[in-house]
């Protein structure tokens, strides 16, 4: 097997999720089946091939630098309405600890 | 044992645009709390980036006024962490194809010329701000609060080859990157306001030895003496942690200003595996010859070259151009200064400018653009020394009470009110060494005795007699004269 | 309700705005009447939101008045909750629409609601996350893959707009009986879809037949300078609004101009391997196709393709890194999901993400993450990015070269069970055919063939080249113009 558990946990931790016991089991089946479909394509590509990240890329196209005028109060907390907790136009998240 | 000290500079310094990188939020200072971040900014399903223009024309800006290479096509990636002023998760920033390569910045270190060569420059997004005011969350939970206004504002990561050697030189290079970015116009070098930020990767090895130390990173340090300071700190606590048979672990660490320490930041998570990769939503970047050269056209002119023009035209010292092209708007003054004073006044039009003028806007914390001595009025006291009608020791006087306002700032006005003029009558000057002569005999005797400290003595006696207002040099001429002749 | 929607009794798009152009149907009575159906016509898997009083009501002139359609939960709506298929997003509201939400309304249709979706797009037909899985029309217990596609097939809208990213929309087009048309990259605008790869995202019309796609791609088909990857012009043609249609209307007269052989001249790729792991139906129902698009005048020509084999991995590979990519978002701190207990604030996210989105989508953002990660991004990014490069090299050479479209199946087989347990390898198999499009950024069309022995459908894929959306659409209606397949109902339930 490719993935060990602390590989597991290495994975879950970089990808910001506190799996539980019975999520990364399964998990950790599922990834190491994945890898090693992967074999078909890691094996006899031509390394001088340059990898493709879009088919068709254009350029990047510029904006003019304007700016829209600030939200209003109320324009702001519409825009925060999904937010899970808010106070005085901030969401909130429990402290964090430099 | 002789250490050495290694030191690199990142300084992340916010591109003066109007409307953010990535979408088209303002970018004003100031704000209500998340005014300024739009649905892109606050990263809501389906929103995507659109590039601004003057982010990359700043960008342009630096790598001509750096001498760097312009890369003509470049590549935004995306580097993945945690965090929650960072909306996306993920920075939209340039790994292996950044738009600004190489380049060099000149400048001293005291009377020491030194350049210090860049590795790179790049483009990317700043973070939004955390708030530690104490607030209570959903479950009563201590929490934080987080304000995206910040969020998006365009930011060019410059970072140094580890060059430098001493707190002092990095400490010098920050200055001098800080009035260049100020000089081009592109960063308005508001450091409180966080326009400007120095991160300092520091490391020591034993003299001559070749490989570099293990190197800690000191983040977000906000003023230069900080800077300064925090080197010196994690310099010796390195030294002394080696010293005792320990190891300098590689860590980001924090300068706490307030007890004047590092401190090892709490990290989170120690991997910092940022799984960079293209960003699929961002095609290359490609900026054309003519457009660098448009702007290369437009770009005003550079500090060295100006130092250089000081220097080859004007006669200045390297040392003193280099001061005077420390900041755009100090070598405006000086210009205006010279071009109001006949030909030659170089040289003192320098003197004042880095003297007295500098040291009344250090007392009173002011920059030069709110002098209250305007360039024509320096050049008005400085012609008032050059034709002799007063003293530069009389001129200092003038020159406290032009700052106070006295007479509209007027030198003339002053010095006639006061009745500084000099007294540059021959026979008046006489007179007084004659009063002086006669009543200090006991220093004449020292002289004739062999003592020439006390002819110094003497020129001071007629300078007090005169009470200050007798030209200097014809004094001691007059005085040589008459005790010798 | 005993009668069929009065929208269905037209035959087409057109003809249905054209009845309310000329004022032989009230739109508001088309509008009230494909409410009722909808509701009364909802079941699992169907439609994830409904709002009676809600939709697009104002009587217009625009060339679509009165069409209703449905929108998949992969495009975001300001009118009703935007779940992408996700617990983290179940009650998300979002603040703007999608840019082709914009448009379709603009043309005057009538959105009905919103579609359930696997979700994302990327987990498995078999249970979705937070819908239910979407029954087969045809066979209540058998996948049905989309609530788009399934709505459409049962008469509940008359077309729908979703998010194809791997095939989903074409995958279920093909279970379901009806069509879908995935446009080139940079065609539509990807604002407002809820990203989960976005090289491979793209909004996608399902309808019953080409010519209702043709009617509902034309007004979401433009540049969008809000999308930096929505292209201003490909290959000397600007990318605007009437081109797909002036293409396919250009197609269409050079057919009849060819009388009782439209496609004359027409070479149709067939790849060899493709007849490997077919199902004897799917297989049959492709030979049929061919057969009767031989009998139009087209011609089969045998073709190979490089590095095609890997596609579906390759896919799976480059999906579930800009998939990990872009949900890394989803965190519980500026929208979405929150868990309710929490030590500190790398535990909220870390919980509010084990637990707002499910396991499939959980293994491929842990997939993604490696497949990103310093060490292996070399040894599995890369690789699958060049698989990309010279699959898509070689299949535009071949539509260049050596014929003009590709025709291909949709799937392997007819539709699975619902309860049926896959391993990830047969799963990924049998995105084989549908894995191409994606990766190479060409159009791709599926519609109906002949369906199986029990009546369940099998779906044809046409691949064209760069811009040939109005050309599929127009050979697609020349196939239809002879056969019923696409005209084809599941029995009312």
């Amino acid at each position: 097997m490719v993935i060990s558990e602390q590989d597991l946990k290495n994975l879950a931790q970089l990808a910001g999720l506190a799996l539980a016991p019975g999520q990364a089991t399964a998990a950790r089946a599922a990834l190491n089946e994945a890898l090693s479909l992967a074999q078909a394509v890691q094996e006899g590509v031509d390394p001088a091939i340059v990898p493709m990240v879009q088919p068709l890329a254009g350029q990047l196209r510029l904006r003019e630098d304007v700016a829209r005028a600030p939200a209003s109060p109320a324009e702001r907390d519409a825009l925060m309405a999904n937010a899970p907790a808010t106070a005085q136009g901030l969401f909130l998240v429990p402290t964090v600890l430099e | 044992m002789d250490w050495e000290i290694v030191i690199g500079l990142e300084t992340h310094v916010q591109l003066s645009t109007a409307s953010k990188i990535f979408s088209d939020s303002s970018t004003a200072y100031g704000a209500l709390p998340n005014t300024q971040a739009s649905a892109g900014d606050m990263a809501l399903p389906g929103t995507l980036p659109v590039m601004n223009r003057m982010a990359v024309e700043r960008a342009i800006q630096f790598g001509l006024a750096v001498s760097a290479d312009l890369a003509l096509r470049s590549v935004f990636d995306r580097k993945h962490y945690f965090y929650p002023d960072l909306s996306k998760n993920y920075q939209i920033s340039q790994l292996d194809h950044p738009i600004v390569s190489g380049g060099s910045l000149t400048f001293f270190v005291g009377e020491t010329e030194t350049t210090v060569r860049l590795t790179r420059a790049h483009l990317e997004e700043d973070a939004g701000k955390s708030l530690h005011e104490h607030f209570t969350g959903p479950h009563g939970e201590s929490s934080s609060g987080i304000d995206l206004n910040r969020a998006g504002t365009p930011l060019l990561e410059i970072v140094t080859e580890p060059e430098m050697r001493s707190a002092a030189e990095a400490v010098a290079y920050a200055r001098a990157l800080h009035g260049l970015v100020v000089w081009l116009g592109i960063c308005d070098g508001n450091m409180q306001e966080g326009s400007f930020r120095c991160d300092a990767n520091v490391s020591v090895r034993p003299r001559g030895q070749s490989t570099l130390g293990t190197r800690t990173e000191i983040k977000n340090v906000n003023s230069f003496r900080f800077l300064e300071r925090a080197i010196l700190y994690e310099a010796r606590r390195q030294i002394e942690l080696i010293e005792d048979g320990g190891r300098v672990v590689q860590e980001t660490r924090l300068y706490d200003a307030d007890r004047d320490e590092t401190r090892s930041m709490r990290s989170k998570e120690d991997a910092h595996d940022y799984r960079y990769f293209p960003d699929p939503d961002l095609p290359a970047l490609v900026i054309t010859p003519e457009w660098i050269a448009r702007v290369r056209d437009a770009m005003p002119e550079l500090p060295a070259r100006r130092r250089a023009r000081f220097q080859s035209a004007l006669g200045l010292s390297a040392y003193d151009a280099a001061q005077l092209t420390m900041q755009r708007a100090t070598a405006d003054y000086f210009e205006a200064v010279v071009q109001a004073l006949p030909e030659g006044q170089a040289k003192p039009a320098a003197n004042w400018v880095l003297g007295e003028l500098a040291a009344a806007l250090n007392r009173e914390e002011r920059d030069i653009g709110d002098s209250p001595v305007n360039p024509a009025q320096l050049a008005a006291l400085i012609a008032r020394i050059v034709d002799a009608t007063i003293s530069n020791k009389i001129a200092r006087d003038v020159f406290a009470a032009m700052w106070e306002g006295e007479h509209g700032a007027d030198a003339d006005a002053i010095i006639d009110a006061r009745g500084l003029r000099q007294i540059t009558d021959t026979a008046a000057i006489a007179a007084l060494i004659d009063e002086v002569l006669a009543a200090h005999a006991g220093i004449v005797e020292q002289y004739r005795a062999g003592r020439d400290k006390a002819f110094n003595s003497l020129v001071g006696q007629v300078m007090r007699a005169a009470k200050g207002k007798a030209n200097p040099q014809q004094v001691t001429d007059l005085l040589r004269e008459r005790l010798d002749g | 309700m005993s009668q069929p929607p009065l929208h269905s009794t037209f035959d087409s798009i057109a003809a249905l705005a054209g009845a309310v152009g000329r004022g032989d149907v009230d739109p508001t009575v088309l509008a009230d009447d494909a409410m009722r159906h909808a509701q009364a016509g909802n079941g699992p898997g169907l439609f994830a939101d409904l709002d009676a009083e809600a939709g697009n009501r104002e009587t217009s002139d625009a060339a679509l008045a009165g069409v209703p359609i449905g929108i998949e939960d992969r495009l975001v709506t300001r009118r009703w909750r935007s779940t992408g298929g996700s617990r983290m997003l179940a009650a998300y509201q979002s603040p703007f629409d999608a840019t082709a939400v914009q448009d379709l309304e603009q043309a005057g249709c009538l959105t009905v609601g919103k579609l359930a979706c696997a979700e994302f797009s990327m987990d498995s037909a078999s249970e979705f996350a937070l819908f239910e899985a979407t029954p087969n029309p045809w066979d209540a217990q058998r996948q049905g893959g989309s609530g788009a596609a399934a709505a459409v097939a049962r008469r509940l809208v008359m077309g729908a707009v979703g998010v194809d990213t791997g095939g989903s929309l074409r995958a279920g087009a093909a279970l379901c009986g009806v069509s879908a048309l995935r446009p080139g990259q940079g065609m539509v605008s990807r604002l407002g879809v809820i990203a989960a790869a976005s090289s491979m995202d793209q909004v996608t019309p399902v309808a019953r037949g080409a010519g209702d796609l043709a009617a509902l791609l034309d007004p979401i088909c433009h540049f969008d300078p809000q999308d930096a990857t929505s292209l201003e012009h490909l290959n000397g043609e600007a990318n605007r609004i009437g081109r797909v249609r002036e293409s396919w209307q250009t197609h269409r007269m050079a057919q009849q101009a060819q009388g009782s052989r439209p496609l004359k001249n027409l070479r149709i790729g067939i790849l060899e391997g493709d007849g490997d792991g077919l199902s004897a139906a799917v297989a049959d129902s492709m030979e049929a196709a061919l057969q009767t698009l031989e009998s139009l005048g087209a011609q089969r020509v045998a073709i190979a393709l490089s590095a095609d084999g890997q596609a579906a991995t390759a896919y799976h590979l480059i999906a579930a890194a800009e998939a990990a990519s872009n949900l890394s978002r989803y965190d519980g701190v500026h929208f979405g999901f929150r868990a309710g207990r929490y030590d500190d604030v790398h535990d909220m996210i870390g919980r509010s993400r084990a637990q707002g989105f499910g396991q499939a989508i959980i293994e491929r953002i842990l997939l993604g993450t490696r497949v990103m990660s310093h060490g292996h991004y070399e040894a599995l990014c890369l690789p699958a990015q060049r698989v990309r490069r010279l699959l898509a090299q070689s299949l535009r050479q071949a539509l260049s070269q050596s014929c003009d479209l590709v025709l291909r199946p949709a799937l392997p087989d007819t539709a699975p069970l619902l309860d049926a347990q896959t391993s990830l390898a047969v799963r990924w198999a049998r995105d084989r055919y549908l894995a191409a499009a994606s990766l190479t950024g060409l159009p791709a069309l599926c519609f109906p063939g002949a369906p199986d022995p029990d009546g369940l459908p099998i779906g044809m894929q046409l691949i064209g080249p760069d811009l040939a959306e109005g050309w599929l659409l127009a050979v697609a209606e020349c196939f239809q113009d002879v056969t019923q397949w696409h005209q084809r109902e599941p029995e009312q339930h």
